[in-house]
C-alpha cells in the first residue's frame, strides 16, 4: 500500500536540486485521461467501472516497439471525509505491464497482481483492453458507514522507475514521459 | 617553544567523505548497467551525487568568497592562498577538462559503433528466420491437424473423447480439445492427466473461427513453454472446433527464445542509444564535477593549512615592523616552513634581546648624560662646548649666569654672531674665538671685559676636542668669574692696609700732635716773635696735617670695618626720599628727579651703611655739578639669574667719568677731586657688596656719570 505523498518522491527531490537539468512538466498532452469512473453497488461489493484513455507519446510508442516494457499502476483510494483529517479507508494498487513480443509479433498485457497475461495483435487493442475497467471489486459494502461522506479517487500512474536506468533521467523531465493521469475524484455516500 | 600537535593536511573526515563520494560514483556507474541490481537505486544515487555536488559547490563558493574578501582586505597570506588556489584550479581543470572532452567523444563514438546497418539487418533476418522456421512447423501441424480431424468427422459425441485420446497420443500433441459451435467443450484430452480443462482459446481466436478461418499461432503457456496452438473447423452440419496444442521442440524453442531475446535487447539498446549517451555523459560529468569540486575544496583546506604558518609569519613580521618584538609564532609543522617559523621566533627573541640591551645602554648613557649635565649645571664654572665650526653646542647654566644672559640663547650660534648680538660681551667672545681657533692644546687665559654689570674678569681654560681619528671635532671652554675673587682680594689687601694704617700711623699721630702743641706752648713765649710766628705756623701745619692724617686713618678704619652691622627690612624708597629732602633744602641750584616704581624698594640692609652709600653718591654727583643741574634717581625691580633685585640708578649731568677711570673708579685712593681721600666710592662698593649687591658704572649713559646699584629684594 502506498501513501499519496510518497508517490512523487524522486521528481520532487530532483526538482529541489534547483533545475539542474530542465524544467519538469507534470501534466502534458500525453497524460492518460480518466473519462469517467464510478463505484457501483453489486451484491455485497462496491465495483469500479471506469473508462480511461491512453495517449502514448511517440517516445513511449517507440520504446514499446523497441521491446521496452511499460508499467502502469491503477491506484484506487477511498477516504472518509472528516472535518480535520480525512481517514483513508482503502488504498488499492493494480499494476499492468505492456510489452511487445518480437517473435510472436504481439503485445502482451500482464496483470502483475494476478500474473495473468493476455496477448493482443496490436498495441491499440492491448491499450483498449486496459481502457475499460469493468466490475473491479473495490470494497465490501459493509466496510462503509451509513450517511457518511466518502471521497473516491482513481489515478493511472505511469511507473518511470521501471524504465531502463539510462532512460530514467530523461524521463523525469521530458513531457513525453508524463503519461500518468491526474487524480479523478468523486464523492460517495452509502 | 610551542610545538603544537602536527596535523596531516587532510583529516579523517575528508578521507571518509572522499570514500563516500567514490562509492556513490562507483555505484552510479554500475547502476547504468542494465542487469545490475543497483539499477533500481540509480535515481537515488543521481540525487545523492547531485546533492553532493551542490554541497561541494556551496563549500567551494563559500571558501572562494571568503578568500576574495580576505584578499580585498589585504589580509596576511590571502594573496598567496589565492595564487596557489588559482594555480591548482588551473592545473586540475585543464587536464580534467581535456580528459572529459575526449572521454565523452570516445563514449559517443563507441556507443554509435555498437549499431550499424549490417547488425540491424542481421538481427532482423535472424528473427525472421526463426519466425519462418516456426511458421513452417505451424503449417505442418495445421496439415497434420486437418488430417487428424477426418477421424472425428461425424463421430458421435460419446465416442469423441476416446477417439481424441487416441489421435492425441498418435500425433504427439500436448492437448486436444473439441468444442461445439457454442464454444462448449465436447471432449478433452491432455498429456497431463491432472489437467481437467483445456487452455481455452480467447476472443480473438473465436472471432477468426467465426469467419470460417482456421487459427494457427505460436503461444506460450503460463510456464513459458512455447506451444503451437491450432484450431480448425470440423465442417459438419453443426460445425465443431478442434484445438490442438503442439509442443515446439526444446531446441527450436530455445533457439527462438535466444534470437528473440537478442533481438529485443538490440532494439532496446538502439532505442536507448541517446539516453545511454546522456546517461554516461551525465555520470562522467558528475564524476568530473565531484572530483574537481572535492579536489578544489581539499585544495582550499590544504593550501590554507600550508599557508597558515606563512600567514602567521606575515602577521609576525608586521608586528615586528611596528616594533612588537614579543611575537612568538606557533610551530605547526616540522618542514621548511616550521624551520622558518622557528628561525623567525629566534630572530624576534634576539631582536627583543638586542633592543632591551640597546635600551638599557641608551638609558645608561642618558643617565650618564643627565648626571654630567646636572654636574655641569651645578658647577659654578661656566662650560661651553663648540662644534667643529666653532658654533656653540652646549652651554651650562653657570655660563649664562656669569655672562648675565638668558638660558639657552647661545646654543647653535657662532661666537662672532653672539658678539654682534651681545655687544657687551663682544670682547670676550672675540678673544675666546681667537683662543679656541688657534689653540692646539690646553690653554689658559685671563680675559677681562666690560660687561653690562661693569668690569668682569674671567679665567678661561680651553681645550680642542679630537675624534678617535684625530680629527678636530670642536672645543670646550671652561671659565670662572674672577671678578668677585679679585675684588675680595683687593678689598682684603686694602682692609689690611687700613688696619695697619690705623694701628701703625694713628697711634703715633696723637703724640706728634701733642708734642707739636707742647713745643708751641713751651717755646712760644721764649722765642722771638718772628721765630714764634714760624713755630706757630709750623705747629699749626703739623697739627692740621696730623688732623688730616687722623681723618684719613679714620676713613681707612671706616673702610676696613664691616658695614653690615644691624640689618633690618628697609624701604629704599623712603630712605632716598628722606635724603633728597635734606639735599633739596641744602642746595637750591641742584634739582632732583625721582622715578620710583611703587613698592619696589624693600631690602634687607643696615640703614646707616646704605644711607652712607647714598650720601656718598649724591655728594659725588653734587660735587661734579658745581654749577648746578639735574640729578635723576630711578628705583625699580629687576629679575636676574632667577632672583629679584632692587635696582637704584643715580644719574648726574656733570663732567662724567673717563673710560680709563671706569675700571679703577671703585679702587681706594682713586679720586678725581682735589680734596678727598679717594675712599668714598671704594666704601660704597664695599658696603654694597657686603649686602650681596652690585654697583657699576652705567657705561651707556653719556651725559654725566651714572651709577647703578642692585640689592637683593627682601
Amino acid at each position: 500500500m502506498h501513501v499519496w505523498a510518497n508517490t512523487n518522491f524522486l521528481p520532487v527531490c530532483l526538482l529541489a536540486l534547483g533545475g539542474l537539468f530542465t524544467t519538469p512538466v507534470f501534466a502534458s498532452e500525453f497524460s492518460a485521461q480518466i473519462k469517467n469512473a464510478s463505484l457501483e453497488k453489486q451484491d455485497d461489493w462496491y465495483m469500479l467501472d471506469a473508462d480511461v484513455e491512453y495517449v502514448l507519446s511517440p517516445a513511449a510508442k517507440e520504446a514499446i516497439e523497441s521491446s521496452i516494457p511499460l508499467v502502469w499502476h491503477l491506484k484506487i483510494q477511498l477516504k472518509q471525509v472528516r472535518y480535520f483529517h480525512d481517514k483513508t479507508v482503502i488504498n488499492l494498487n493494480y499494476d499492468y505491464k505492456i510489452r511487445y513480443r518480437a517473435l510472436l509479433n504481439n503485445y502482451s498485457v500482464t496483470n502483475l497482481n494476478s500474473k495473468s497475461e493476455k496477448k493482443y495483435p496490436s498495441l491499440s487493442e492491448a491499450l483498449d483492453s486496459l481502457s475499460h475497467i469493468r466490475e473491479l471489486k473495490v470494497i465490501p459494502v459493509s466496510a462503509l458507514k451509513k450517511n457518511k461522506l466518502y471521497e473516491a479517487g482513481i489515478k493511472l500512474e505511469f511507473d518511470k522507475e521501471q524504465l531502463p536506468a539510462p532512460l530514467r533521467p530523461t524521463a523525469y523531465f521530458d513531457s513525453e514521459w508524463n503519461l500518468s493521469s491526474d487524480w479523478y475524484l468523486w464523492q460517495l455516500k452509502k | 617553544m610551542a610545538i603544537k600537535k602536527i596535523k596531516p593536511p587532510i583529516n579523517l573526515f575528508i578521507l571518509l567523505l572522499f570514500g563516500l563520494i567514490l562509492l556513490s560514483l562507483q555505484l552510479m556507474s554500475s547502476a547504468t548497467q542494465e542487469f545490475s541490481h543497483l539499477n533500481e537505486i540509480y535515481p537515488q544515487l543521481l540525487v545523492i551525487n547531485s546533492v553532493s555536488i551542490v554541497l561541494l559547490l556551496i563549500l567551494v563558493g563559500f571558501n572562494a568568497y571568503t578568500l576574495i574578501r580576505h584578499t580585498r582586505r589585504k589580509e596576511a597570506g590571502s594573496r598567496l592562498t589565492a595564487r596557489m588556489v588559482s594555480l591548482f584550479v588551473l592545473l586540475a581543470l585543464a587536464p580534467a577538462t581535456l580528459v572529459f572532452y575526449f572521454s565523452v567523444q570516445f563514449l559517443h563514438k563507441n556507443i554509435d559503433s555498437w549499431f550499424n546497418v549490417e547488425i540491424d539487418r542481421a538481427m532482423e533476418d535472424a528473427l525472421e528466420l526463426s519466425q519462418v522456421s516456426l511458421e513452417q512447423r505451424m503449417r505442418w501441424h495445421l496439415t497434420q491437424t486437418e488430417q487428424l480431424s477426418h477421424s472425428l468427422l461425424d463421430l458421435p459425441e460419446s465416442q469423441a473423447a476416446v477417439e481424441l485420446d487416441f489421435i492425441r497420443e498418435s500425433s504427439g500433441a500436448l492437448e486436444m480439445a473439441l468444442f461445439s459451435s457454442q464454444e462448449h467443450i465436447i471432449a478433452f484430452s491432455s498429456i497431463n492427466p491432472a489437467d481437467i480443462v483445456p487452455k481455452q482459446p480467447d476472443v480473438h481466436v473465436w472471432m477468426q473461427l467465426k469467419q470460417d478461418k482456421n487459427y494457427i499461432a505460436l503461444d506460450t503457456l503460463p510456464d513459458d513453454t512455447m506451444v503451437i496452438r491450432v484450431v480448425i473447423i470440423i465442417p459438419e452440419v453443426e460445425p465443431k472446433y478442434l484445438q490442438v496444442l503442439y509442443k515446439v521442440p526444446i531446441r527450436i524453442a530455445d533457439l527462438a527464445d535466444s534470437i528473440e531475446f537478442a533481438s529485443q535487447r538490440y532494439k532496446e539498446m538502439r532505442f536507448l542509444r541517446n539516453s545511454l549517451k546522456i546517461s554516461f555523459s551525465l555520470t562522467l560529468s558528475l564524476v568530473l564535477l565531484l572530483s574537481l569540486l572535492a579536489a578544489i575544496w581539499v585544495a582550499f583546506i590544504s593550501i590554507r593549512n600550508i599557508v597558515a604558518p606563512v600567514k602567521e609569519l606575515v602577521k609576525g613580521t608586521k608586528a615586528v615592523a611596528t616594533g612588537d618584538y614579543e611575537q612568538q609564532l606557533p610551530v605547526m609543522s616540522q618542514d621548511d616552513l616550521g624551520f622558518l617559523v622557528e628561525s623567525f621566533n629566534q630572530m624576534t627573541q634576539r631582536i627583543a634581546q638586542s633592543r632591551d640591551e640597546a635600551k638599557l645602554a641608551s638609558f645608561e648613557v642618558e643617565e650618564q648624560r643627565s648626571y654630567l649635565e646636572s654636574i655641569l649645571a651645578n658647577v659654578t664654572a661656566g662650560v661651553m662646548s663648540f662644534e667643529a665650526d666653532f658654533s656653540i653646542r652646549t652651554t651650562n647654566q653657570a655660563a649664562y649666569r656669569i655672562l648675565n644672559c638668558q638660558d639657552g640663547c647661545f646654543v647653535g650660534k657662532s661666537l662672532s654672531l653672539l658678539a654682534d648680538e651681545f655687544p657687551a660681551l663682544a670682547d670676550l667672545f672675540s678673544s675666546m674665538q681667537n683662543l679656541i681657533e688657534q689653540a692646539d692644546d690646553i690653554w689658559q687665559q685671563r680675559v677681562a671685559f666690560l660687561g653690562a654689570n661693569g668690569r668682569q674678569e674671567l679665567l678661561c681654560r680651553g681645550a680642542p676636542l679630537f675624534s678617535q681619528e684625530d680629527e678636530r671635532v670642536g672645543a670646550v671652554v671652561i671659565f670662572d668669574d674672577l671678578t668677585a675673587l679679585i675684588q675680595a682680594q683687593k678689598n682684603a689687601a686694602w682692609g689690611e692696609v687700613a688696619r695697619r694704617l690705623a694701628h701703625e700711623i694713628k697711634n703715633p699721630l696723637t703724640p706728634i700732635q701733642l708734642a707739636a702743641e707742647r713745643l708751641q706752648h713751651k717755646l712760644a713765649k721764649e722765642l722771638e716773635p718772628a721765630s714764634a710766628d714760624m713755630l706757630q705756623r709750623s705747629t699749626r701745619t703739623i697739627v692740621q696735617q696730623v688732623e688730616a692724617m687722623k681723618r684719613m686713618v679714620d676713613d681707612f678704619a671706616e673702610y676696613a670695618r664691616p658695614s653690615k652691622k644691624q640689618v633690618e627690612h628697609l624701604d629704599l624708597q623712603n630712605l632716598v626720599q628722606d635724603l633728597l629732602l635734606l639735599y633739596n633744602n641744602s642746595n637750591t641750584q641742584i634739582s632732583f628727579v625721582s622715578d620710583f616704581t611703587d613698592g619696589a624698594g624693600m631690602v634687607y640692609a643696615d640703614p646707616v651703611s646704605i644711607r652712607q652709600v647714598l650720601h656718598n653718591l649724591l655728594k659725588n654727583a653734587q660735587e661734579a655739578m658745581e654749577d648746578g643741574g639735574l640729578i635723576e634717581i630711578k628705583l625699580s625691580q629687576v629679575q636676574k639669574n632667577n632672583a629679584d633685585y632692587v635696582e637704584l640708578g643715580i644719574y648726574d649731568h656733570g663732567s662724567g667719568i673717563n673710560a680709563e677711570q671706569i675700571e679703577t673708579i671703585f679702587d681706594p685712593y682713586m679720586t678725581t677731586k682735589p680734596r678727598g681721600t679717594g675712599l668714598g666710592l671704594a666704601i660704597v662698593k664695599k658696603i654694597i657688596e657686603e649686602h650681596g649687591g652690585l654697583i657699576w658704572i652705567d657705561s651707556s649713559y653719556t651725559e654725566g656719570a651714572g651709577f647703578i646699584i642692585q640689592l637683593p629684594l627682601a
